[in-house]
């Protein structure tokens, strides 16, 4: 039977937006697993932000976001307001933190003046309209996508009992990706994935890459609203992680 | 092998893993091992639908016998093999060219292409294609600069050139 029949595989994600509509408008229980599922995934872009781009030290960083989420996220009103109308959520969500940052920091400097001084704040409208500073930021957040999409598809492959198409990824692609990186000669490919042909190991490296590139595209479409945005959002992120080499 | 690690990577190596495109694909380095591949594999395994379509059988008889599924290989060494054995892997390979992402190397199905063409002249001077005499030297030039290919086939394909 060829991959591409097999169920799931390459089918195209029709739910978009997902956890964060489940986050911000489900149940209880819904809502707190959207949640986690949501933090784990992007907290390390927003620490990364607040690292690189604001200057704080880590573990001031941690503090603002264990604040940033007790205060605003887990009280549901932030995710709440991620509206779809406001724009993208990557963006949304580093605006927010950039608001709770400010706003913290003037909280502090009323009480103690000084307290600011070691912190990059910029203005506010800097803060909340501008992210000339947020690659690292993005770079953090193409990276837990990446992460997430990889993860998935060896999740998925295994799954299915397709060990040979997830085995071929990792050998032609995720292994080419390193600096100076040769590629394992298609003698042993065919040694170790026993396949009877040409045909058979071109189908399932097409495949392995299909599937690849229909799960990274479920990763963005949980975040991102349509299609063209998920389209768009893979080429803002390339176009970030490109300039960061 | 290097295992590739997010948490480690470059942005550049992110970046790759964003617009894969081409990444993984076959190397020139190997057209050859894969021609041989496709030699040594079993006809079923490429033509059994097509050849239960057109009723074509894919057994035939080789000289010293021998035990197993017969090989395109084993079929293109034939003095004088089937001749719709032939015309099944040259539509195989033909199929082969004309998608973008097939399941051979443009390269390779256009050597297997040629060779069953060859195979079919060779055997009596039998025409499987509408090729012209100058178009076929023309590509059998280009076969016979690749290389990677085999001296079986370079032979079938000199013998025919005329």
């Amino acid at each position: 039977m060829p991959a591409d029949a097999l169920p799931g595989l390459v089918r195209f994600p029709t739910t978009r937006w997902s956890l964060v509509d489940r986050a911000g408008r489900a149940g209880p229980a819904a809502e707190r697993e959207a949640l986690g599922q949501l933090l784990a995934r992007y907290l390390p872009a927003l620490r990364s932000h607040l690292v690189y781009s604001k200057r704080l030290q880590p573990a001031d960083a941690d503090d603002v976001l264990q604040d940033f989420v007790a205060g605003k996220v887990l009280e549901r009103a932030l995710i709440a307001k991620a509206d779809q109308q406001l724009g993208k959520f990557r963006t949304f969500l580093l605006t927010a933190l950039d608001r709770f940052l400010l706003n913290r920091i003037r909280g502090e400097q009323a009480q103690k003046r000084a307290a600011a001084a070691a912190v990059n704040l910029g203005d506010e409208d800097g803060m909340v309209a501008a992210h000339g500073g947020a690659d690292a930021y993005d770079v953090e957040w193409a990276r837990q996508v990446l992460d997430q999409a990889v993860g998935r598809m060896r999740a998925e492959c295994q799954a299915a009992g397709r060990d040979e198409v997830w085995g071929l990824f990792e050998c032609r692609v995720l292994a080419m990706l390193e600096p100076d990186a040769e590629p394992i000669e298609y003698g042993e490919l065919v040694r170790r994935f026993g396949f009877q042909s040409p045909s058979q190991a071109s189908n399932t490296l097409v495949t392995a890459k299909r599937m690849y590139a229909r799960v990274l595209r479920s990763v963005i479409g949980e975040y991102a609203r349509d299609a063209a945005e998920v389209e768009a959002e893979i080429d803002e992120l390339h176009r970030v992680l490109v300039r960061g080499t | 092998m290097a295992r590739f690690d997010s948490a480690t990577a470059g942005p550049h190596s992110l970046a790759g893993l964003l617009q894969v495109g081409d990444l993984g694909s076959w190397t020139a380095a190997e057209l050859g091992p894969i021609l041989e591949h496709q030699l040594d594999t079993p006809l079923d395994v490429d033509l059994e639908a097509a050849a239960a379509a057109a009723g074509a059988s894919l057994e035939f008889d080789t000289e010293p016998p021998q035990p197993g599924r017969r090989t395109f290989r084993q079929l293109l060494r034939l003095p004088h093999p089937p001749w719709p054995l032939l015309q099944l892997v040259k539509q195989f390979a033909k199929g082969c060219r004309s998608q973008p992402e097939g399941p051979l190397p443009h390269e390779v199905a256009t050597v297997l292409y040629l060779a069953a063409i060859a195979a079919a002249r060779r055997s009596g001077g039998r025409r499987i294609s509408s090729l012209d005499d100058a178009a076929w030297r023309s590509a059998v030039d280009w076969a016979l600069a690749q290389s990677w290919l085999n001296a079986d086939l370079r032979q079938l394909l000199q013998e025919t050139r005329e």
